[in-house]
């Protein structure tokens, strides 16, 4: 849960809305103003917040919040 | 504070600005590292500043740019690019010639827009892609002009000048969200060869009159600049006016 509220009050502040209006299961694709410049974004906050590497790879599989969730806590665990 | 320790990666350095720049960064943490076409000054400079870098590129060529940038990013850890690429070039936009008038020239237009604005985006571009994939925090820096207000004689120079700023707030928007801050440096007259071999003694003496501090800028006032620029991590997006009040 907490790694679920960190991810959130990130993308709030990328997205300017309350945290309240996320959703993790909601595909980035289908945010209204969502776009690339917010998609890096995003993954370089992550990455300097959780002292994590993404691949390209890992990169082209973040369609959604709780997809970035899931790398996070293998990242975690392997 | 902000991006301290790394190269500084310099195109167009063969200048005035740029020997300024090598010269307050001599026997620093900082390494430095020109990009610049001409052989001949690069040669003199390789001699004068052993201790730093000196390579031979074309800034408006994307291909060998993109090479010699892999080359590089992969060698040292830059953290700064200072763009002083760049050519002075004065002309008006029509002038009378006996009982004719002649219109600014087409190929000198693309050629100043080439070298004043086309090059810095391009070092611009892949500085970025670079600093991105090294997940550098880092600052770039483009070298405009006073001359971005509008200068008469210079309806090319000034287009893209003021092209340069507005390039460069853009990327600061878009960059600074992923660590990578943007701005500009406005000089106005400064005391440097190309100066000195632009401008006759009694124009020189003109603009000192017309500058608030009675005097051209030296090269360390630049220097300074840049290096301000450096470490203040929240300057973003904006032009550093550097002209002793000439333009207040």
């Amino acid at each position: 849960m907490k790694l679920e509220n960190e991810l959130k009050k990130i993308m709030s502040e990328i997205l300017g809305v309350d945290t309240k209006m996320l959703q993790m299961e909601v595909p980035f694709k289908d945010i209204e103003d969502w776009d690339s410049l917010k998609a890096m974004e995003l993954i370089v906050r992550i990455e300097d917040q959780f002292k994590c590497n993404f691949s390209g790879d890992q990169i082209s599989k973040m369609t959604s919040p709780s997809s970035i969730e899931k790398m996070l806590r293998e990242q975690k665990n392997g | 504070m902000a991006e301290t320790n790394g190269s500084i990666l310099i195109p167009g350095g063969c200048g005035g600005l740029g020997y300024a720049l090598l010269n307050h960064y001599r026997n620093t943490k900082h390494h430095c590292i020109v990009l610049d076409q001409n052989e001949e000054s690069l040669k003199n400079l390789r001699t004068e500043f052993n201790e730093f870098e000196f390579i031979r590129c074309d800034l408006t060529d994307e291909k060998k740019l993109q090479t010699t940038f892999d080359e590089i990013f992969g060698k040292f850890k830059i953290i700064a690019v200072v763009n002083v690429v760049g050519w002075i070039h004065s002309q008006p936009l029509v002038k009378l010639n006996g009982a004719d008038f002649i219109s600014h020239s087409l190929s000198e237009w693309q050629k100043v827009l080439e070298l004043n604005l086309t090059a810095p985006f391009l070092t611009t571009k892949l500085a970025a892609v670079q600093f991105l994939k090294r997940k550098t925090k880092a600052v770039i820096i483009n070298v405009s002009s006073i001359s971005a207000q509008g200068n008469p004689g210079q309806i090319a120079y000034s287009a893209a000048k003021a092209g340069l700023e507005s390039f460069t707030s853009v990327a600061a928007k878009e960059l600074g969200p992923l660590g990578i801050r943007c701005a500009c440096i406005a000089p106005g007259f400064f005391d440097t060869p190309s100066t000195q071999a632009a401008l006759s003694e009694t124009q020189l003496n003109k603009i000192k009159s017309a500058t608030p501090l009675r005097r051209l800028g030296a090269p360390e006032d630049f220097a300074m600049a840049v290096q301000w620029i450096l470490e203040n991590g929240f300057f973003n997006g904006k032009t550093l006016p550097l002209d002793g009040g000439y333009r207040l």
